[in-house]
């Protein structure tokens, strides 16, 4: 497995997209919110060592419905498998805040106060999809040598992909791959952490992805959004 | 402005060393816990649940008045024992089902109920059935509210409302459920009472559920 460990201080947050995990995407947050939010990045910053790792696989025949992954079928709706559908390769990848940041968050909360603890949370998922950010951008730095490009990141337990078939992303990677544990629920543990796939290849593209595309009604991501 | 409006705005505001300090204030000038409880908390925190439910308030707005609502409470709480009354709203078990991990969300309903005047027990995560049953048991519980964010764990939603049927708890006890993948129908198909979409609307079920609501 390729992977890397990212200093929080090189990587783009996007702090539009803090504010909106902590409410809404009409949330203005005031001066003082930002200050606090402001601190916990940069306390973050001091403790946090978020990391990414991948495996390249090759891809075989996909239907409208499902990709194949190597020799492993993967179900993952129609939503995803059509944008994935001119794959020659697939990128196994798994993307996390770190332990670290687990625990310092953990006594960070400790305080009790609820705002600081709302705030943390938010940082953290920014920290992830961040490095995910970092992840694309590496691997499409990768593959444009090779004159080849890569797809939107897709997650099981969204647009239609059951959260179970993450198990079969974490076949293909090494145990406890950056340290991340896979329980019998298929949740992970540090809980900021994402596992995925991107597709690779001469003729493939970023389609629009995200709530637009996606029917499912019950998805929080959805609801943030409104 | 009076105390008790001082009290209103710093609560709306979600600025909990003033709420602090007016509710002092307003015990100095003679009122009761309990009228301040009335005429200046309650309408507060209605304010701000009804700003945020039609999108002129976010979560963070409701968070910071809960959090100023529970610092005013924590001050009237031991004077309230001696009007010999039930100063909590109710008691409230709460925590994510076994095998999830996650507690944010329903740390924020946690939060908001205790604002609400709530006796809230947070049982944390990953909390096994028989944890519930005796929590609910323990604590003389009148609402236990239960927090899942996964597919693969919302069914073990179930088993709790079955264990508490098994130890005869069920007909004492009102049940709620939260949780992004949850929604109304699969609350009423595991028998639960009710489901909240957000931390608001828990405070709001909860009080319909005991009947608190006017």
């Amino acid at each position: 497995m390729i992977s890397q460990v990212i200093p929080v201080d090189t990587l783009v947050m996007d702090r539009a997209e803090i504010y909106r995990s902590m409410g809404s995407a009409r949330y203005v947050p005031d001066d003082v919110i930002r200050d606090r939010v402001e601190s916990v990045i940069e306390k973050a910053g001091q403790v946090c060592k978020s990391k990414f790792g991948y495996e390249v696989l090759p891809a075989g025949p996909s239907s409208s419905t499902t990709i194949r992954v190597g020799n492993t079928e993967m179900h993952t709706g129609p939503v995803i498998a059509q944008s994935l559908s001119s794959a020659e390769y697939y990128a196994v990848f798994v993307a996390t805040s770190g332990l670290e940041y687990e625990d310092w968050a953990h006594v960070f909360r400790s305080s009790g106060d609820i705002m600081d603890e709302l705030i943390v949370d938010a940082v953290g998922s920014e920290i992830v999809e961040s490095t995910v950010s970092f992840l694309k951008a590496h691997l499409r730095q990768k593959m444009a040598q090779r004159h080849m490009f890569i797809s939107n990141s897709y997650s099981p337990g969204y647009c239609g992909w059951s959260l179970q078939e993450q198990k079969k992303l974490f076949a293909f990677l090494p145990y406890k791959p950056c340290d991340i544990e896979l329980n019998t629920s298929c949740l992970m543990r540090p809980v900021k952490s994402v596992s995925g796939i991107i597709a690779i290849g001469s003729r493939v593209k970023q389609r629009p992805y995200g709530c637009s595309v996606c029917d499912s009604k019950d998805c929080y991501k959805k609801r943030l959004s409104r | 402005m009076s105390n008790l409006e001082n009290l209103y705005q710093a609560i709306l505001g979600g600025k909990r060393e003033e709420a602090v300090d007016a509710t002092r204030l307003a015990l100095a000038e003679g009122h009761s816990p309990q009228y301040i409880i009335n005429n200046g908390m309650v309408q507060a925190m209605h304010e701000i649940g009804g700003q945020f439910e039609c999108g002129r308030a976010f979560l963070p707005h409701l968070l910071m008045s809960a959090r100023a609502m529970k610092g005013a409470l924590d001050l009237l709480n031991p004077l309230m024992v001696g009007e010999n009354r039930r100063v909590s709203a109710g008691r409230v078990v709460i925590g994510t089902v076994k095998g999830d991990l996650h507690d944010i969300g329903k740390n924020l309903v946690a939060s908001m109920l205790e604002g609400a005047g709530f006796e809230v027990f947070n049982l944390g995560v990953d909390v096994p059935n028989d944890v519930f049953v005796s929590a609910v048991r323990d604590h003389d519980a009148d609402i236990v509210c239960m927090s899942a964010l996964l597919t693969t764990t919302m069914g073990n939603m179930k088993e709790v409302v079955t264990a508490l049927t098994a130890a005869g708890l069920r007909n004492r006890v009102k049940i709620m459920v939260g949780g992004a993948p949850l929604s109304e129908g699969f609350a009423a198909s595991i028998g639960a009472d009710g489901y909240s979409a957000n931390a608001n609307q828990a405070v709001m079920l909860a009080k319909n559920l005991l009947g608190l609501t006017k």
